[in-house]
């Protein structure tokens, strides 16, 4: 074991006011750029990097850090309150929370909202610092035969996804599965779809969809129905629904910890994302519910799964950053940025030469999940009084904001006109009884399918005995394999449940 | 009480965003009319009279980013206007070379972006909307140096090795990102020192993924640039190097031979793999603005703060302040380089 006693050293650096106050303001920097749809916590990131020039890189560390936590709070919020995600990671607490926020239960939604992020980034902190030691090894684990089978069995999961409809589900997995293959492709080396235009080269931003089929549908209903949110406010029970959701939480630990260590593996493992990992996590978590039918209809095991898996997720990015010095993800190419930016070597050493440097790093991730969640909820209480709002008023802002957000990403006109695209598809797809989830993972994960089996077999030389080489791989394969035989299993009893009894609608 | 219509607040918005997206547009100087730039300094008035735009054509974060980004600083003290970075991504570099072969050439846009690969992208795709060729270069930044590895645990200690198992029809596989990323350099490797049974393994997104995958053995042997990014693996033992593709050793990995002190085959042809990058003006940029932007570049390369930035990160011996001039003479010959290797290219994409 190795010695644990800097995290104390870290902690106390809070005691020093510049570091707490910039941590704070940091961490409200975060839920700003959070909540505004579009607008995620990177972009914070990249804009107040600079102006971290010359800092002391620990302090500079904390500041950072306190967006970097706060954001995906302040993304949830908007998500669960006016179904809008205020990040694409936030998408998945659309699905649970926006239906208990129309059934009045907006403050149980957020008290359900702090506790799993606070306890996925705790566990997520806990499994990282176990892992420090053989980090290394661990991120090695998984190579493109092992994300293969990973991508597989995410693919699957459209199954469990697709609620009632198996088959809209289906197609609407493939159609993703389709928009996923648009661009260049460098290993096969041709582009597809592309239409001859350099801008879909990189295929469809990962943004644009998101802000479409959730913001820009989003507003296409407002204005199409015209009706507060929560049309009766069945009481804001204000302190009273937040503990209760809050202790809710407590009381389902299978969610909890399994959504947070596919977070957290998502994180170590570069290559898959959080947006896919929150996906796959919210879908597994259907699989073990009793409650499954309860799923998308404000099921608080929806939420918890999507909450705990992004926030875990986040301190998993840390690993193959300090690990390596290369970034896992989104998360860790920031974090790597502002390591470089401060003179920092990331990379094998880092945890030898500079210890400080990567404890300040987990601690002050970690530590800002929780202070940016309380911080959060002071203004989650007077958020929710947006739902009160006429979507005349609200509907423009959310446009606007999400759309700018979109052009920010990359300065680039066209990626406004693609969310404004996939708004319309949408908005199509909710009115068809298309479940948006599975188109969703479709996207996220058949372009990644592809390219793990094109690399496999190129790095195998043609030999298919690649695909079962690895341990990892042996197992990801059977648990796929007990994924669709489960999902069978339970279409066959639920049809004789059907045909025994009368469903309660 | 008249009701907005929603749809009616939806378009204003529109409107509203679209105007704050639109470039804003200065009347700018023109450029002196008949205007197929003659090399005489010409007064063409004040500059620079707005802000400064560096376009990066890559995601914040990477190391053309990073160097902008620092040098953005000196360059502001020496201009007495602010320098911003503008990170145009996509496109394999080409929806930056685009908007910057068609911004203003007034001087308040440069780019500083990895102009090799995008021209060897060319040869697979044409070029439409820019020409590199019609660039004017302001001044030399940063070089990179390659280096040849195997991973820690392969069988093959020196290229000997790994020509011989060659020969024997064992297949190499190298790692890559494209024709516009790493490609381009693994063939020329490959076809420089007569490697016949290479593997390009794509689909990766860059250092990032190929590094892990190589550590892992998924991969034979690669050509890593700019070695700074992978110096890091070789004093871990994760990579074992070969050599360095350079006249001299480097002084960050003194241990590691040069190709030319092994008597590599073709090794004319290695030494000139490593690519260049500088700062660009857009054609008809008037040349006492280039002049004063190349004077304040290589002033700024000096500046004390960023030297110390360099220096921690390893940028530093990278370093290659040149003139816009003599820049340019390395790049034309870069180019002919590359030139020869057109049909190899081609092969290894399909």
């Amino acid at each position: 074991m190795f010695d644990l006693s800097p995290i104390w050293g870290t902690l106390g650096q809070l005691a020093r006011p510049e570091v707490f106050g910039l941590m704070l303001l940091g961490n409200v920097i975060g839920l700003v750029f959070g909540v505004l749809p579009g607008v995620g916590g990177g972009n914070a990131f990249i804009l107040f990097l600079p102006l971290t020039f010359g800092w002391d890189p620990e302090v500079a560390i904390w500041f950072l850090m306190g967006m970097q936590g706060a954001s995906s709070f302040g993304g949830s919020l908007p998500a669960i309150l006016i179904k809008v995600p205020g990040d694409t990671v936030n998408a998945v607490a659309i699905f649970d929370g926006y239906p208990m926020t129309r059934r009045g239960e907006a403050t149980r939604a957020l008290g359900i909202d702090v506790m799993s992020n606070i306890l996925g980034a705790t566990i997520g902190a806990i499994v990282v610092i176990a892992l420090l030691p053989v980090m290394r090894s661990a991120v090695l684990l998984f190579g493109p035969p092992e994300l293969f089978w990973v991508a597989i069995m995410g693919l699957f999961t459209i199954a469990l996804a697709s609620g009632g409809n198996f088959l809209k589900g289906l197609a609407g997995g493939a159609v993703g599965i389709l928009f996923s293959l648009i661009g260049y492709s460098s290993v096969i080396g041709v582009q597809r779809f592309t239409l001859g235009r350099d801008y879909l080269w990189d295929g469809v931003q990962l943004i644009s969809l998101f802000i479409g089929l959730f913001a820009i549908a989003q507003v296409i209903e407002f204005c199409t129905a015209e009706v507060p949110i929560a049309r009766l406010t069945t009481g804001f029970k204000g302190f009273e629904g937040l503990k209760r959701g809050a202790i809710e939480v407590l009381g389902m630990p299978g969610h909890l910890i399994r959504s947070s260590a596919i977070g957290t593996l998502a994180g170590i493992i570069p290559g898959i994302g959080a947006t896919a990992s929150a996906f796959i996590s919210y879908s597994v978590a259907i699989q073990f519910s009793k409650k499954k039918h309860l799923f998308h209809h404000g099921n608080p095991e929806g939420l918890v799964a999507a909450n705990a898996s992004i926030n875990a997720k986040e301190m998993g990015s840390l690993i193959p950053a300090l690990g390596f010095g290369i970034p896992g993800s989104v998360e860790g190419a920031l974090i790597l940025a502002a390591l470089l930016f401060h003179g920092l070597q990331p990379g094998p050493f880092l945890l030898r030469d500079q210890p400080g440097i990567v404890w300040a790093l987990i601690v002050s991730l970690w530590i800002s999940n929780v202070f940016g969640t309380l911080l959060g909820l002071f203004w989650a209480n007077w958020l929710s009084r947006l739902m009160a709002i006429r979507v005349v008023y609200m509907a423009p802002v959310i446009l606007v904001s999400s759309l700018m957000g979109v052009y920010l990403v990359r300065n680039n006109i066209w990626d406004i006109f693609t969310a404004i695209f996939f708004g319309m598809v949408g908005y199509a797809l909710n009115k068809a009884g298309f479940p948006v989830v599975t188109f969703v993972i479709g996207f996220l994960l058949g372009q990644i399918a592809e390219k793990y089996y094109f690399q496999s077999t190129q790095i195998g030389l043609g030999d298919p005995a690649i695909f079962f080489d690895s341990g990892i791989s042996k197992s990801i394969a059977a648990i796929t394999l007990l994924m669709v035989l489960g999902v069978i299993w339970s279409g066959v009893r639920s049809k004789r449940a059907v045909t025994a009894v009368e469903v309660p609608s | 009480m008249s009701r907005l219509r929603p749809w009616a607040t939806v378009l204003s918005a529109m409107a509203l965003l679209s105007a704050a997206c639109a470039p804003s547009a200065p009347p700018a100087p023109a450029p002196p009319a008949g205007a197929s730039q003659p090399a005489q300094p010409i007064d063409s008035g004040p500059f620079p009279t707005k802000p400064i735009e560096i376009i990066v054509p890559f995601a914040p974060g990477g190391g053309y980013d990073a160097v902008a980004r620092q040098l953005a600083v000196p360059l502001q003290k020496e201009l007495g206007q602010p320098v911003v970075v503008k990170n145009v991504p996509g496109g394999g570099q080409r929806i930056a070379a685009r908007q910057f072969q068609q911004s203003e050439p007034d001087g308040h846009t440069i780019m500083y972006g990895s102009d090799t690969p995008l021209f060897t992208s060319t040869f697979v795709d044409a070029a439409e909307g820019f020409d590199i060729f019609s660039w004017l270069w302001v001044a030399g930044i940063r070089g990179q140096t390659p280096m040849v590895a195997v991973p820690g645990n392969s069988p093959y200690k020196t290229l000997e090795d790994v020509l011989t198992a060659d020969k024997a029809g064992k297949k190499l596989r190298f790692g890559h990102n494209g024709i516009g990323g790493f490609l381009p350099t693994q063939v020329a490797f490959a076809n420089a020192v007569g490697i016949k049974n290479g593997v390009w393994v794509g689909g990766f997104q860059g250092t990032a993924d190929i590094a892990p995958a190589f550590i892992r053995g998924d991969l034979d042997i690669e050509v890593w640039s700019p070695l700074s990014s992978t110096t890091k693996f070789v004093e871990s033992g994760d990579f074992r190097p070969l050599a360095v593709l350079d006249a001299k050793r480097s002084p960050t990995l003194p241990n590691v031979p040069t190709a030319r002190e092994l008597k590599w085959p073709g090794v004319d042809k290695l030494e000139a793999l490593g690519s260049q990058s500088g700062f660009a003006a857009p054609p008809k940029t008037p040349a006492d603005r280039v002049a004063k932007l190349e004077k304040a570049t290589l002033k700024a390369l000096k500046d004390p703060d960023f030297a110390k930035w360099a220096k921690e990160t390893g940028v530093a011996e990278d370093l290659i302040p040149s003139t816009g001039k003599d820049f340019g003479i390395l790049k034309k010959a870069e180019y002919e380089l590359w030139k020869t290797l057109t049909e190899e290219l081609k092969k290894a994409v399909n």
